[in-house]
């Protein structure tokens, strides 16, 4: 248990010392979120009927952009063969890399949206709403970005292969995701919506960390 | 011709007809191109 | 059931020589079925009376779009199989359904939306079914580019198996979208276990069409996965025989 919280340590100092790269997607989602208003005619209809495509837009992006570097370093400098090699179970040293990444890239996201869905418009109980939606759906895309960064991790500019592989698997999460938001601004039902998520969530933190292992063990030989 | 023609719909019929036959000549001769070309490399390698 | 048969046919020589005598077979018959049914989709049966003419598109666009999903299916258990056993032969039928595949989805999303465009007004909505065929579509094309961008074959094989076998979950979101929600998509004619919406003159040329494309399937995975394995194969003694 201990050999986890230690790696849980090791990334967070590893992400205070590159912090610029946490940053730059916090930087790119909050732009990209603040642009649509600022460059469109804001009225306040407007705003409210495309902040849930844009929330998800914005995550989805900013991720896309971070993921690069959630393997890359360690697999140059031998770090994950070192995981492999360790006695502890590399499934869940996956998983605490993974929630690691999640911790500092994601949650200051997650804060982040709800100042940004204020600008949107969004009032009361939606912007718990859009911070509940925007927590659950990047828990799942991260498991889905750990999992594509693994597999094409000897590849060189495998930007493009990443979006290839990755729209396919995350689209559904982000059309619920949308949906949610809208939902709530409309004031009709959105525990359908939310219900999926969950479920997505819960799906991809328990095959996640195992298909993200299966998907490392794979690129390393 | 009568049979020939689809009223209104005659571009969308047709049109839809030679999409779908032609993906199926399609990837039926890209299967055997990729025949081919290993054959015939076999036996240049082979002589 | 005799696995040992099963097994016979894993081995490359016995797989080569088994699909290659096999597909002239599959080829012609599928053939045959396809034009029949054409001409029965065609011609003979009789017009619908809310869609006039333009009905016929299903007699193209059923059949692709049920062997894009068959076709997916059949990549995803290859893969599982090539995965858990290690098989050169379930990885190269693997990697052959893939272009065939992605063929397919797209011509049942163009055939749909030029079935769509004068029926509905509309070529193209983000229903769930439309939505999900297009992932379909993406899966294929992650899958061929994925393989093709990793030079060593083993590693290759393995990673775009993990895509494949990870896409499988979007094969019954396809299925059953239409069941499940409201969509533009019209629902199944063809059930397993109620009699059909559709009547008889019109029903046989489409099951016809459905099974001569399924014929003409296995003939081109046999071509492609053949020649496939001689890729793979081609230092070793069986291949010399030939």
């Amino acid at each position: 248990m201990a050999a986890y919280f230690q790696l849980f340590f090791r990334e967070t100092k590893v992400a205070i010392k590159r912090w610029t790269d946490v940053l730059t997607g916090i930087i790119l989602f909050f732009l990209i979120a603040i642009l649509f208003p600022l460059i469109s005619d804001s009225n306040k209809d407007f705003l409210l009927s495309i902040v849930g495509p844009i929330m998800m837009f914005s995550a989805f992006f900013a991720s896309l952009l971070s993921m690069q570097n959630m393997f890359k370093p360690d697999f140059q400098n031998g770090t994950i063969e070192q995981l492999m090699l360790s006695k502890k179970s590399f499934v869940g040293l996956v998983f605490t890399k993974t929630f690691s990444f999640w911790v500092f890239t994601s949650l200051p996201l997650i804060v982040v949206s709800g100042f940004i869905a204020s600008i949107y418009f969004v009032t009361g109980k939606d912007i718990l709403i859009v911070q509940l939606t925007m927590f659950l759906s990047t828990l799942t895309m991260v498991n889905i970005n750990a999992f594509t960064a693994a597999i094409t991790l000897g590849i060189r500019y495998p930007g493009a292969l990443m979006t290839l592989i990755i729209t396919p698997i995350t689209l559904p999460i982000l059309i619920f995701g949308s949906k949610a938001i809208e939902n709530s601004i409309l004031g009709l039902d959105i525990s359908g919506p939310l219900y999926f998520l969950t479920g997505m969530m819960m799906l991809s933190l328990f095959i996640g960390p195992w298909i993200t292992a299966s998907a490392l063990k794979i690129s390393m030989d | 011709m009568i049979i020939f023609d689809m009223g209104e719909y005659n571009l969308y019929v047709w049109s839809s007809v030679f999409i779908s036959l032609l993906a199926l000549f399609l990837a039926y001769y890209d299967a055997v191109s990729k025949h081919k070309d290993i054959t015939r490399k076999i036996e240049n390698r082979d002589q | 059931m005799n696995l040992k048969a099963i097994y016979k046919y894993g081995s490359p020589p016995n797989f080569y020589r088994f699909v290659t005598k096999v597909e002239p077979w599959c080829l012609y018959f599928g053939l045959l079925l396809i034009l029949i049914g054409s001409a029965g989709g065609l011609f003979m049966a009789p017009e619908d009376y809310q869609m006039g003419d333009a009905f016929r598109i299903i007699y193209f666009h059923v059949p692709s779009a049920y062997l894009s999903m068959s076709a997916y299916a059949t990549m995803g258990f290859a893969s599982i199989i090539g995965i858990v056993w290690r098989s050169n032969v379930a990885f190269s039928v693997a990697k052959s359904v893939a272009p065939f595949g992605a063929l397919m989805t797209a011509t049942a999303l163009v055939t749909g939306m030029l079935w769509g465009k004068p029926m509905w007004g509309t070529a193209w909505v983000w229903d769930a079914r439309l939505t999900s065929e297009f992932i379909l579509l993406l899966l294929y094309l992650g899958y061929i580019t994925l393989h093709a961008s990793i030079k060593e074959q083993k590693r290759a094989d393995r990673a775009a198996s993990l895509v494949a076998i990870l896409g499988i979950i979007n094969l019954p979101i396809i299925h059953y979208s239409v069941v499940w929600w409201n969509t533009l998509h019209q629902a199944s004619t063809i059930s397993k276990l109620d009699s059909p919406s559709i009547v008889g003159e019109m029903l046989w040329p489409l099951l016809v069409m459905i099974f001569g494309y399924m014929f003409f399937f296995v003939a081109v995975i046999c071509r492609a996965s053949s020649a496939e394995v001689l890729v793979r194969e081609k230092r070793s003694n069986w291949v010399k025989e030939i």
